[in-house]
């Protein structure tokens, strides 16, 4: 309807200018123009039948689409500020295989939202009616600064704040420096406050940010499905059905990682939407200590009590130099030859190879990966270190990969194949890792697998 | 580990070699090109030029030896690459279908690819099977796919 009336009074502005003939065939389109979400309005129906959704409409092409309820991956109540306007929800079904959104009921009032949501995912819930909901995650005041100012995006802002800088005059910055200086202050104190006061504006940004999206965060256990309600402007409802869910990610950047915190998200299959929202929508746990947040992931995927990264087997020593020699040879070649080029002032060329030895040093210390009962766990990432729990009876493949260099080195990877999503179990040593290969293979086919829900 | 059995049809080399010559001639061709135009020097097209010879010959070689694939009891096991070494096994019951694919190149040499598919999409790819072969293994496998497949 709004899209209609926006149409009709965009075309009268021209219908006054215009005589004849013309006004008329503007007149109709117009008119035409209006009535198209009318028409569509009307003519869209969608009714639960026989274990189906059956949605029919269109206004000159005809669709009717049927969708099996056993198929349905997911339904999201969404609720955008124009849909909190008129005070209607919309609902998105996603479906397994599919690309994106397959449905949506793009208006529905909210009990009749809940209703059919309900209905379509009634197949899969067991729990009675009015129980209570036990609450797996909140978050309070406290965590949301805490994940506003220790999160990524405070890097992202930052990086932006970075080029914006470039917008201001050239000399706009030494003349405020040199007006400053004047009053006293050394230039290290100066550096240093303007350092302090960028990292504080994009602190301030992010957590604006952090608290538009994930105001009132909450996640709750409802039977077989995990429920997140979180936003402040647009309130968001998703529904993760438990079985669904292929793998459990542990995400620590490095800042979180020195204050022993980490986020949380997961893997859902089926479940495609714009990239974003997709993101969004896995976070289990946008910030919680590292320990309750592993005893969270493995009481989501039943893994056993002892799988947590604390006792991974680490990569062997080829490993390490498999990433130190390279990045050596490179930066300390450049340096030579910068030094017989440029003499001694060529050899600060020398600092970096020390940092990329240490940057060399974290990839290699963040890798391992550790097998437990029909679970893998596998740890890589410096500036993100990501703990992924894969359980064996997600994997669709299972693959052993060895790139030249590693082939030089002795090692090799070994990637599980996952809906959205390939674990790497990176840099093992390669007699391990195809031994790990075999007994991972054996274990894929030989065990009983658990029915999943058809 | 022992290697799958199985090879590739020999046509599918042929065809690997037929694909690298005409994109081989078709480098020589432009550095004989930037000769002519005066932008590079004389020697560089016979670098280019034995360069092709050696990578197109030998590639698609190295490849077509490496490639190796099994039907083994509850799953397929291929194994490929010449210089990024891959092994891949793919249990019965994760496969959701199977598909042969023909393209134009594949047809004028009476070869198939045979393509599988699991939850977490494409998982495996079979290129240069015999047609014959790639329906007879197209069938073998959809007979046993997807047993406890979502």
């Amino acid at each position: 309807m709004v899209e209609g009336v926006t149409r009709l009074g965009l075309g009268l502005i021209p219908l006054l200018a215009i005589e004849g003939r013309g006004r008329l065939v503007l007149l109709a389109l117009l008119v035409g123009g209006l009535l198209t979400p009318v028409l569509r309005w009307l003519r869209f129906t969608y009714r639960v039948e026989g274990g189906t959704l059956v949605t029919a409409g269109g206004v000159l092409a005809r669709r009717r689409r049927v969708i099996p309820l056993a198929r349905i991956q997911s339904v999201d109540l969404v609720q955008k500020l124009r849909h909190r306007i008129f005070g209607v929800v919309e609902l998105r079904i996603e479906v397994a295989g599919g690309s994106g959104t397959e449905a949506a009921l793009v208006a529905l009032a909210p009990e009749e939202a809940e209703e059919v949501r309900g209905l379509l995912l009634a197949a899969e819930s067991d729990a009675p009616p009015g129980t209570e909901h036990p609450v797996l995650a909140r978050m309070e005041g406290r965590d949301l600064v805490l994940a506003g100012v220790t999160g990524g995006r405070v890097a992202v802002v930052a990086v932006l704040l970075g080029y914006a800088q470039d917008l201001i005059a050239d000399d706009a910055l030494p003349s405020l420096l040199g007006r400053v200086q004047s009053l006293g202050l050394s230039a290290v104190v100066l550096v240093l406050a303007l350092v302090g006061a960028f990292l504080l504006v994009a602190a301030a940004i992010s957590l604006a940010a952090t608290v538009l999206v994930l105001w009132d965060f909450t996640l709750e256990h409802h039977g077989d499905r995990l429920v997140i309600t979180r936003g402040l402007l647009e309130r968001r409802r998703s529904f993760v059905p438990l079985h669904r869910i292929q793998a459990v990610h542990l995400n620590e950047n490095l800042l979180r990682r020195a204050l022993g915190l980490g986020s949380l998200s997961v893997t859902v299959a089926g479940y495609a939407g714009p990239r974003e929202e997709q993101q969004e929508t896995s976070t289990l746990l946008p910030i919680g200590r590292r320990h309750e947040a592993l005893s969270l992931a493995r009481s989501i995927i039943r893994a056993p009590e002892g799988l947590g990264s604390e006792r991974l087997e680490p990569a062997p020593r080829a490993a390490l130099w498999r990433r130190v020699v390279p990045s050596v040879l490179v930066c300390g070649g450049a340096a030579i030859a910068a030094g017989i080029v440029w003499g001694s002032r060529g050899t600060l060329l020398l600092a970096p190879v020390a940092l990329a030895g240490v940057a060399a040093l974290a990839a290699w210390r963040s890798l391992g990966h550790r097998i437990e009962g029909r679970h893998v766990l596998v740890r890589s990432g410096v500036l993100v270190r990501k703990t992924t729990f894969v359980p064996l009876d997600n994997v669709g493949d299972l693959s052993l990969k060895a790139s030249p260099v590693q082939l030089l080195f002795g090692l090799a990877t070994l990637v599980f194949g996952l809906p959205k999503n390939k674990p790497r179990a990176i840099d093992l040593d390669r007699e391990l890792a195809e031994q790990r290969f075999d007994r991972l293979g054996d274990a894929l086919i030989r065990s009983p697998i658990p029915a999943k829900a058809k | 580990v022992r290697e799958p059995t199985k090879r590739l049809d020999g046509r599918v080399l042929v065809m690997w070699w037929a694909i690298a010559g005409a994109v081989g001639v078709a480098a020589t061709a432009a550095a004989v090109g930037a000769v002519v135009a005066d932008l590079v020097p004389t020697l560089v097209p016979y670098a280019v030029g034995a360069g092709a010879v050696v990578v197109g010959v030998g590639g698609p070689l190295l490849r077509y030896r490496r490639w190796r694939y099994e039907i083994r009891e509850r799953d397929l096991f291929l194994s490929r690459g010449g210089v990024f070494v891959t092994r891949t096994l793919i249990p019965f019951d994760r496969i959701q279908f199977v598909e042969t694919r023909e393209g134009p190149l594949d047809h004028a040499f009476g070869l198939q690819q045979l393509v599988v598919y699991t939850a977490a999409g494409r998982a495996g790819l079979i290129p240069g099977l015999a047609a014959r072969e790639a329906e007879l293994v197209r069938e073998e496998l959809s007979a046993v796919a997807g047993v406890n497949a979502v």
